[in-house]
């Protein structure tokens, strides 16, 4: 799915069902000044979703593999059994000398029937503060993203409206379009 | 005992050093994760408050995220358990253990019933095959017949506690696992407003509805009926009942590695053996009176 918003960049708009700017002219009912402010809220908005996507995208082709790891038998074996003695064996052969610390060791095994072959692959995942935080971040970021999106989605089903632009980022308009909203989104 | 009776020996780089590194991991970062995530899942219920029907729905997602967080350790169970028996030939367990089948789960708890005790013997390392593990190692002075049979009796008690705890899962299994799967497949919790739930007569009962998933239609699925606090006492009690079981297995799998010392280059030397080379649970009145008291004068233990 990541693959497909960031292949298509009219497919996010279409998922978040924000109004493309000829929606917006069409839309009865709206001043000049609402609308033009209406188009900058749905960039806002549409920048925003996107730099939370990007972020939940990087951590997912990152790590998704490793995180049905944690959900499936846990197969890990912690980054210090691996490298302090007296080791793992053929899993510490299959480690770099010098990996920061903490780490943990995902081990992914393949059976090749017909080849008769098995093959365990050995992966590191980085486990410092800093990588720990960059996991949270990924975590909030989908958060964001999915209140935008289920927010939008919601408010339309209940005010028969095919497209929403929800007001999460209306603090990001300059005051004048602010202004303009007012009566859009009363407090 | 301090000495261990020539058998033949795995490969170290292949199966002793790998599976001594994913034994100590279980126990070291596994496993105090997973009660970590328990008690945090069941804390989180606990502290949800329910004075509104908004809150009450929050409530009960965080019983459902409960089901989810003691269903994982099951899981986690099943597949360690499986491994012993999947791997595929010439690999160590591990092997079978990073090498994920969907249907690996269900269908272990599945057997749970239908195996014999000597499986349980097998699945907890006090016997491999016809070998069994007092007999790997030369024991001064050797072991009397009592002490053989009381060594048994104890052995199979064990197996038999194992055997009952993992048949009671897999009824945990087999009744939560859908609830388990709404929780980490996007906490597919129905609001009670938009469901109604009926019992087998079709009569309106109360209870926490998920939605199932890869069905042609809105399917709901109902069997946490309230009242709620109780159903958390179980839930968690179950998920703690498997981290039991778990570590039960994992350390029993731990000890042996305990008579050894074990070096990088894979060659090993008998270690004086401070504790015994297995660990016994099990209910006091599945081991008589007599043998209780042979192994306690043997071993210098006592059973509580």
């Amino acid at each position: 799915m990541f693959a497909r918003l960031f292949a298509d960049s009219e497919l996010t708009p279409a998922l978040y069902r924000l109004p493309t700017r000829q929606v917006l002219v069409d839309e009865p009912g709206l001043s000049d000044g609402q609308r033009q402010a209406l188009e900058h809220l749905a960039s806002i908005t549409l920048m925003r979703v996107d730099a939370h996507l990007a972020i939940v995208r990087r951590f997912w082709d990152s790590l998704h593999d490793e995180a049905k790891k944690t959900m499936h038998g846990l197969a890990f074996v912690a980054g210090c059994h691996g490298v302090e003695p007296p080791g793992a064996g053929m899993i510490t052969r299959a480690l770099p000398r010098d990996h920061v610390r903490p780490f943990a060791v995902p081990l992914t095994t393949r059976v090749d029937q017909l080849a008769r072959h098995v093959n365990t692959e050995v992966g590191t995942v980085a486990l410092t503060d800093g990588d720990v935080g960059r996991f949270a971040e990924a975590g909030l970021a989908a958060l964001d993203a999915t209140e935008v999106l289920v927010g939008g989605r919601l408010h339309g089903l209940e005010t028969n409206h095919a497209f929403t632009v929800p007001r999460s980022y209306l603090d990001q308009l300059a005051p004048a379009h602010r202004a303009a909203l007012e009566p859009l989104f009363p407090q | 005992m301090t000495e261990l009776r020539p058998l033949p020996t795995p490969d170290p780089q292949t199966f002793l050093l790998p599976a001594r590194a994913y034994l100590l991991s279980m126990r070291d970062q596994n496993l105090p994760m997973r009660r970590a995530a328990l008690d945090d899942a069941e804390a989180h219920y606990r502290e949800a408050p329910q004075g509104t029907d908004h809150e009450e729905q929050i409530a009960r997602i965080a019983l459902v995220a409960l089901v989810g967080e003691a269903l994982q350790i099951l899981e986690d169970l099943a597949a360690f358990g499986d491994s012993f028996t999947s791997a595929p030939e010439g690999t160590a367990f591990f092997a079978a253990l990073t090498n994920y089948s969907s249907h690996r789960i269900s269908n272990f708890y599945a057997q749970m019933r239908k195996r014999p005790l000597d499986y349980y013997l097998d699945l907890l390392g006090l016997r491999r095959g016809a070998l069994r593990l007092e007999e790997a190692f030369v024991i001064e002075p050797p072991f009397s017949d009592e002490e053989l049979i009381a060594i048994e009796e104890a052995h199979r008690a064990t197996a038999a506690l194992v055997r009952k705890h993992l048949i009671n899962l897999a009824e945990e299994w087999r009744k939560y696992r859908p609830f388990s799967n709404a929780y980490r497949h996007g906490l597919l919790v129905a609001n009670a407003g938009d469901v109604t739930l009926v019992d087998d007569s079709g009569v309106e009962v109360e209870g926490i509805v998920v939605w199932m998933r890869r069905r042609v239609s809105a399917e709901g699925y109902g069997h946490i009926a309230p009242p709620y606090d109780r159903m958390a006492d179980y839930l968690a009690a179950a998920g703690r009942t498997a981290l039991d079981v778990l570590e039960h297995l994992v350390d029993s799998r731990l000890r042996i590695f305990e008579s050894i010392e074990l070096r990088a280059d894979g060659s090993w030397t008998v270690k004086p053996l401070k504790t015994l080379p297995w660990r016994w649970w099990f209910d006091k009145k599945d081991v008589s009176e007599g043998s209780l008291e042979l192994l306690s004068a043997r071993f210098n233990m006592t059973f509580e």
